[in-house]
């Protein structure tokens, strides 16, 4: 609760962005949904939202990436936040789609590295490995000894 | 033909009859062979900013793939992810990730640390290990958040991949190990010493909880022991409580207990002395000779650095990490 409410004050000192300038003085609840949300920035967000809310458990940075980003955008008053926004939506037309799901970032040239094809599968994802080695078999532990 | 075996991993040494589970329920005695009900399983697996670990003189700005299994070796009763460390592993939700799988994630992801946290990574012994051989081999460093209740032989041999490690020093007390966190204080202290010693990138939280342990003449006499077993330059983080689990009748820990207890540790001659879970300027890293602000953070964030090849820019003094 406190640091909720540590939060609020903090929303209050730094204010919300507003056109024309920065408003102190405000609380987030009251002025980030327009803020936010409105035009095509909000139309692109709440794509960009809904699409990745669907996989935030197996990709948990892009999920809170964007809510960060927004955030941060808000509290420090920097303008090139928005590019950090912007091309967390375009990074989303980079990926690559197999049918046993869905490896982010496979456009990242990292990943035609020879270095990186040497580990197995280059698509295998957490995703579609679920389920495929679900049976595998517990390991031999390390460091234990038989007490007879 | 006797199916008891006795686990060697950490100094609770479970003796385990057939079927049974170790205390760290990670574990199992099948038919007289011990095996790890964890390896690939994670429970956790996320991308977090370096400094979250907390590592503020580990590769400050980057970011590290963090993965945990469900399992913890101590029982606090303070832990803040106690849903997965008191968790049985068939209890929780797991992805499959096999140890090569995590360090291509890691690569895909652009991060240059494989970090393992959130519970204990002690649990997941030989999956952190077939890990970092990997990691390793790939460019990728290896990092771990433990509580440091390991025996010295497993840990010198996971020493070997590893890169950083962050060691929570819950306590100075034997009582406060053995009522809050059931488990004992020297294996800890000797952790502590085998990875300094290891070459292995050593850091310390202390959790400051409200009554329990932020009496200022246990945090000086630990702040002693560190400086004389370990160095001035081992940075520590004292974290600020917030109530989780069985404490959830605590309060937070007041913002004075913080900067006092970091007062007290610079005092006694700690070098790099950083407060963490609430802003304020004790998290920034400063430069002990000249006093000038080297890295500023902000939260989980580095607004700047101003360390170049492990020197402050200011007045070149060296600084200790691993910086590149």
């Amino acid at each position: 609760m406190e640091s909720a409410v540590s939060a609020i004050h903090l929303f209050r000192e730094y204010g919300v962005r507003k056109k024309g300038g920065y408003r102190a003085g405000y609380s987030i609840l009251a002025h980030s949904r327009p803020d936010i949300m409105s035009g095509l920035r909000g139309f692109c967000l709440s794509i960009f939202i809904f699409e990745q809310s669907e996989y935030r458990q197996k990709n948990p940075l892009k999920y809170y990436t964007l809510l960060c980003g927004v955030e941060v955008n808000m509290l420090t008053r920097r303008e090139f936040f928005r590019f950090f926004i912007i091309g967390g939506i375009l990074s989303l037309f980079g990926k690559k789609v197999n049918p046993g799901g869905i490896a982010y970032g496979a456009s990242d040239p990292v990943c035609k590295s020879e270095r990186f094809l040497n580990l197995s599968s280059p698509w295998q994802t957490v995703r579609d490995s679920y389920g495929v080695k679900a049976e595998q078999k517990p390991k031999v532990a390390m460091f234990w000894r038989r007490v007879d | 033909m006797a199916k008891t075996v006795q686990c060697e991993l950490c100094p609770n040494g479970c003796v385990l009859e057939n079927g049974q589970h170790s205390k760290c329920r990670a574990r199992m005695n099948k038919d007289g062979v011990l095996y790890s009900l964890v390896y690939g399983k994670p429970c956790a697996v996320h991308v977090d900013p370096i400094e979250k670990k907390p590592f503020n003189h580990f590769l400050p700005g980057t970011t590290a793939f963090s993965i945990a299994t469900a399992g913890c070796v101590l029982s606090c009763k303070f832990c803040q992810n106690w849903q997965i460390s008191q968790a049985k592993p068939e209890d929780t939700d797991t992805v499959d990730l096999p140890p090569d799988t995590v360090v291509r994630q890691a690569m895909l992801y652009g991060c240059k640390s494989v970090t393992y946290t959130y519970t204990e990574p002690t649990v997941f012994y030989e999956y952190m290990y077939d890990t970092a051989i990997i990691a390793k081999k790939y460019g990728i460093k290896n990092t771990m958040h433990s509580c440091g209740y390991i025996n010295e032989k497993p840990l010198k041999k996971l020493s070997k991949y590893l890169d950083a490690a962050d060691i929570d020093l819950k306590a100075f007390t034997e009582d406060f190990y053995s009522r809050i966190c059931s488990g004992s204080l020297k294996p800890v202290l000797n952790s502590l010493v085998v990875l300094k010693e290891e070459g292995v990138w050593l850091e310390i939280t202390n959790l400051v909880i409200p009554t329990l342990n932020d009496d200022m003449k246990n945090i000086k006499e630990m702040c002693r022991w560190i400086l004389k077993n370990l160095g001035p330059d081992v940075p520590i983080h004292f974290s600020r409580f917030f109530p989780h689990y069985k404490l959830d009748n605590l309060p937070p820990t007041p913002l004075e207990t913080l900067t006092e207890a970091r007062k007290t540790a610079m005092d006694a001659g700690l070098k790099f002395v950083y407060i963490g879970n609430i802003r304020h300027e004790g998290e920034s890293t400063y430069c002990p000779k000249c006093k000038k602000m080297l890295i500023e953070r902000i939260g989980y964030f580095v607004k700047q650095n101003h360390i170049a090849n492990g020197k402050c820019s200011f007045c070149n003094t060296s600084i200790p990490g691993v910086w590149s």
